[in-house]
């Protein structure tokens, strides 16, 4: 009878235990549930660029007409692009094609001139030659590239900051979605503006920086946009950036915004040299060009108004 | 009086032992399944996406598209055997949800360092067994675009995939998970890595099951 009772207790007693604690258990997994996040989750990690070396990359746009290679035209537009990858800063350093310089291909001439004699490394070197800046890279375009490319990703939103009387349009000052030519038309407009070369090379800058804001926007939306803007970017452009930078300053665009990108040009005077028409760059420039291959940026507060032409 | 004191000591004994049983199995399973008596674990299911499409994105202009195409669909395959592997272990495989050492080969050495900070979406979070018991998938597919060079090699992929499953809960709920986005992958000598991603996850509350993919395969060029 004892054993019996002992029996049924002992029972009993771990039918009770495992059931009560597997209630506990439950109970837990019950208040797990609850706690569950059921909002979205994300993942997110691009390789960027890193280190406190400054990046410098020539941007430059050919001339070369439809039959000729890019790298034989004379390259229009210059711009110095520098890079710092730990402040996420940078600046645009734009240089009128009609600066009066000494080439890296001999002689003095407009610096628009090397790059039919020597390539775009003729023109790499002029520029070196002139700023004392060391360039990492290049990127070379041309009039139907420029087209073409921004076509490819489905136009591009330039912030127009005052109105513009280009060669077929007027560019109204505000945001506007472009097509490729009417970007490449709002580009190369010159003739109407006030302080010419200057002023068009600043607003070649407001094209590039509206470019890095378009990206960002749509990389931020959508991360397979990146490879819409590699294939088009890449289609349209000679450049010496291998595919793995290009996707860590892809990663880096995303910590830099176009307001940690500052814009200017190279301060100067036009003049007569011969019969053709100059621009005499002014000395003011080395100062900034030390500054800007210290670190690859130029802060705003250190930019002489001269550097940002008023056009009105 | 001392039988009593058994009986108690006994009884005592017995709840002990209980409450260690339910301890060990993480207070999921009773005394009897904790000791592998009365109940099984169901079978892992193996996920494959229902339908695998490739793009190619060349880098140079006048390219034979057919080559073109022909070397993302190549491509294709192996890009999805990296993101399948993903899938399985980071959320149908219950052995792995939160692992990151079960998909830390699938990733570039500069990715891996980024994988703790993203696991809860990588995987199904590193608590997951307190809240699933098993996750099975639903019809998932997957878009491969390549990268490709003058000579029609492909230079990166990125794969999107739209993963879609349904988890059965420990408290006999189901919670539908969707799993969203893009990798980015690169050759690695013969196997193609992770280098970077931007996933999302979105969770719920779902119900049971009732269909099971299957696999076929289509491709399609890319703008």
């Amino acid at each position: 009878m004892t054993k019996k009772l002992l029996a049924v207790v002992l029972g009993l007693s771990a039918w009770i235990t495992g059931t009560v604690a597997a209630t506990i258990g439950h109970t837990g997994t019950a208040a797990a549930q609850s706690l569950l996040k059921l909002e979205r989750a994300h993942a997110d990690y691009t390789p960027s660029l890193s280190g406190n070396d400054p990046i410098f990359i020539l941007v430059l746009g050919s001339d070369s007409r439809p039959g000729t290679p890019m790298n034989k035209g004379r390259s229009d537009s210059i711009h110095i692009l520098g890079i710092n990858p730990a402040t996420h800063r940078g600046t645009l350093y734009g240089i009128p094609r009609d600066s009066y310089v000494s080439l890296s291909t001999g002689g003095t001439d407009k610096i628009n001139a090397a790059m039919p004699v020597g390539g775009p490394a003729a023109e790499v070197a002029t520029v070196e030659q002139l700023t004392g800046i060391t360039f990492d890279y290049y990127v070379l375009s041309g009039f139907n590239e420029v087209t073409q490319a921004v076509n490819q990703i489905g136009g591009l939103v330039v912030d127009v900051p005052y109105s513009v009387v280009g060669y077929a349009q007027t560019f109204e000052a505000g945001t506007h979605r472009m097509e490729g030519s009417e970007v490449l038309g709002y580009a190369r407009t010159r003739h109407s503006l006030p302080t010419g070369d200057f002023a068009r090379s600043l607003n070649q800058g407001v094209v590039l920086l509206s470019a890095l804001s378009q990206f960002r926007a749509e990389y931020a939306k959508d991360a397979s946009r990146m490879y819409a803007w590699l294939g088009a970017g890449l289609r349209n452009t000679e450049t010496t950036v291998p595919i793995d930078e290009l996707i860590k300053l892809a990663g880096l665009a995303q910590s830099m915004p176009a307001t940690k990108v500052t814009n200017l040009v190279a301060m100067g005077s036009s003049g007569m040299q011969g019969s053709q028409s100059v621009v005499y760059l002014s000395d003011q420039n080395t100062a900034l060009w030390q500054d800007l291959a210290a670190d690859g940026f130029i802060l705003q507060k250190d930019i002489p108004a001269a550097a940002q032409p008023d056009p009105t | 009086m001392a039988r009593r004191r058994v009986i108690i000591g006994v009884v005592i004994g017995v709840a002990v032992i209980g409450g260690l049983f339910v301890l060990l199995s993480g207070g999921k399973k009773s005394p009897l399944e904790a000791i592998g008596i009365g109940s099984s674990s169901p079978p892992v299911p193996e996920f494959t996406f229902t339908t695998v499409t490739a793009g190619v994105q060349p880098t140079v202009t006048n390219v034979d598209k057919k080559k073109h195409l022909a070397a993302a669909e190549h491509a294709a395959p192996d890009v999805e055997v990296v993101v399948t592997q993903l899938l399985q272990a980071g959320y149908i495989d219950p052995e792995t949800w939160g692992d990151v050492g079960a998909i830390e080969d699938l990733f570039t050495s500069d990715a891996q360092k980024e994988l703790e900070a993203n696991v809860e979406t990588l995987t199904l979070g590193v608590d997951a067994d307190a809240t699933f018991a098993t996750v099975q998938p639903e019809a998932s597919k997957l878009k491969v675009t390549s990268l490709t060079d003058g000579n029609a090699k492909v230079i990166r992929a990125m794969a999107q995939p739209w993963f879609s499953a349904i988890a059965a809960n420990d408290d006999g709920t189901f919670t539908e998970i969707s799993v969203t986005g893009t990798l980015f992958l690169v050759h690695d000598g013969d196997e193609w890595k992770i280098e970077a991603f931007r996933l999302n996850r979105e969770m719920k509350p779902g119900e049971a099951p009732v269909t099971s993919p299957s696999a076929s395969a289509s491709a399609s060029e890319s703008p």
